[in-house]
C-alpha cells in the first residue's frame, strides 16, 4: 500500500468541483486513496495555485464573487492547518533549484515543465515520497531530476490501482 | 490564520523522561479520537526536529515548568523570526514522523467536503490549471 502521496492541483480541483468533467476520475482516485490510506500531502505552492485557478475561474469568468469567498473559506478550513510548507519558504535556493530541473526536463526527457511543477518533483525526490497524483500526463515524462533517476509514479484514475500495491521491502 | 509572534527554540534531552512524556508534550491519536499534548494547547507551539520545539514567547515558562516536572533537561537555542517561520511548522525539510502525524485526518475531511463547488457550466480541471496556474 502507498504510504504517502502528493496530491497536485489539477486532482484537487476536479474531486472539489462536481461539475468537471474530470470529477468522475477524480472520484475513482478518491476511492482508491480512501482504500489504500496514504498520508495526502499538499504542498504550499499547490493551494495557492488551486486557488489562483478557482479565483480566476470563479470571479473573473463567471463572476460568483460571494461563492468564491465562502469556497476559498470551506478549502481554507481543512487545508490550511495541514499544508506542508515548501515553496513560500524555500527561498532562492528552492527556486533555483526548480529552475534547474525545469531545464533538465527539457534537456533530457524533452517535456516542458513549470517550476512549480518541478518543485513538486524535487519534494517527491527529497523526501522520497513514491507517488504524485495529477491528471497531468507531461510529470510523468520527466526521467531525471538533478542527474539521478526520478522514481515517482504520477497517478491518475487508469493506473490507480498502484496505490493499493504491496511496497518492495 | 496563525497570528505571527516571535518563538523560542527549545531543545530538550529526554534521556529520563517517563514512558507517557511524548504523548503528553505532543499528544495522541487513538482510532478516529486525537488527545491533545501540551504544545496542541499553545497556539502557535510545534515540534521542528526530533528534540526541538518552537514555543511563543509568552508560553516559554510554561513549557519549561513541563519540561522539568517530566525530568527533561533541556536548553534554548534561539529565536524564530516571524519572517522565517511557517504556520503549524508543518515544512519542507521536517522529519519524516512529524509530517505523517500532522497530516493524519486530511485524507478524511477532504472525502468528507467533497465535490462541493457548483459551477455554472461544464469546466475541466487540467485545461483550467493550464490556463490560470503556474
Amino acid at each position: 500500500m502507498a504510504t504517502e502521496v502528493v496530491l497536485d492541483t489539477s486532482y484537487l480541483l476536479a474531486w472539489h468541483r462536481a461539475n468537471d468533467r474530470l470529477h468522475p476520475r477524480a472520484k475513482k482516485i478518491q476511492e482508491t486513496l480512501a482504500r489504500a490510506k496514504p498520508g495526502r500531502i499538499v504542498l504550499d505552492c499547490v493551494y495557492s495555485e488551486l486557488i489562483a485557478v478557482l479565483a480566476r475561474t470563479r470571479v473573473e469568468e463567471e463572476g460568483r464573487v460571494h461563492e468564491f469567498l465562502e469556497e476559498e473559506r470551506k478549502l481554507r478550513q481543512i487545508y490550511w492547518p495541514r499544508l506542508v510548507w515548501m515553496g513560500y519558504i524555500g527561498g532562492s535556493d528552492l527556486m533555483g533549484r526548480a529552475l534547474e530541473v525545469s531545464r533538465e526536463a527539457a534537456e533530457k526527457s524533452g517535456v516542458g515543465i513549470s517550476p512549480h511543477d518541478a518543485m513538486l518533483l524535487v519534494f517527491c525526490h527529497d523526501h522520497r515520497v513514491p507517488f504524485l497524483v495529477s491528471f497531468d500526463r507531461v510529470l510523468g515524462q520527466v526521467k531525471t531530476i538533478e542527474g539521478t533517476e526520478l522514481e515517482v509514479l504520477v497517478v491518475d484514475d487508469s493506473n490507480r490501482e498502484a496505490l493499493l500495491e504491496p511496497r518492495p521491502a | 490564520m496563525e497570528k505571527a509572534e516571535r518563538k523560542v527554540l527549545i531543545k530538550y534531552d529526554p534521556r529520563g523522561v517517563g514512558p507517557s512524556f511524548w504523548q503528553k508534550l505532543y499528544g495522541y491519536s487513538k482510532g478516529k479520537y486525537r488527545y491533545a499534548g501540551l504544545l496542541d494547547d499553545l497556539p502557535g507551539a510545534g515540534r521542528v526536529a526530533k528534540t526541538l520545539i518552537a514555543v511563543p514567547e509568552g508560553d516559554v515558562k510554561k513549557v519549561k515548568s513541563f519540561l522539568r516536572k517530566q525530568g527533561a533537561g533541556f536548553e534554548e537555542q534561539g529565536t524564530v523570526a516571524p519572517a522565517t517561520e511557517a504556520p503549524g511548522f508543518l515544512r519542507w525539510g521536517m522529519p519524516r514522523e512529524v509530517l505523517q502525524d500532522r497530516l493524519e485526518g486530511l485524507g478524511e475531511e477532504m472525502d468528507r467536503l467533497g465535490p462541493f463547488i457548483k459551477t455554472d457550466s461544464r469546466r475541466d480541471a487540467l485545461k483550467d490549471v493550464e490556463r490560470h496556474g503556474y
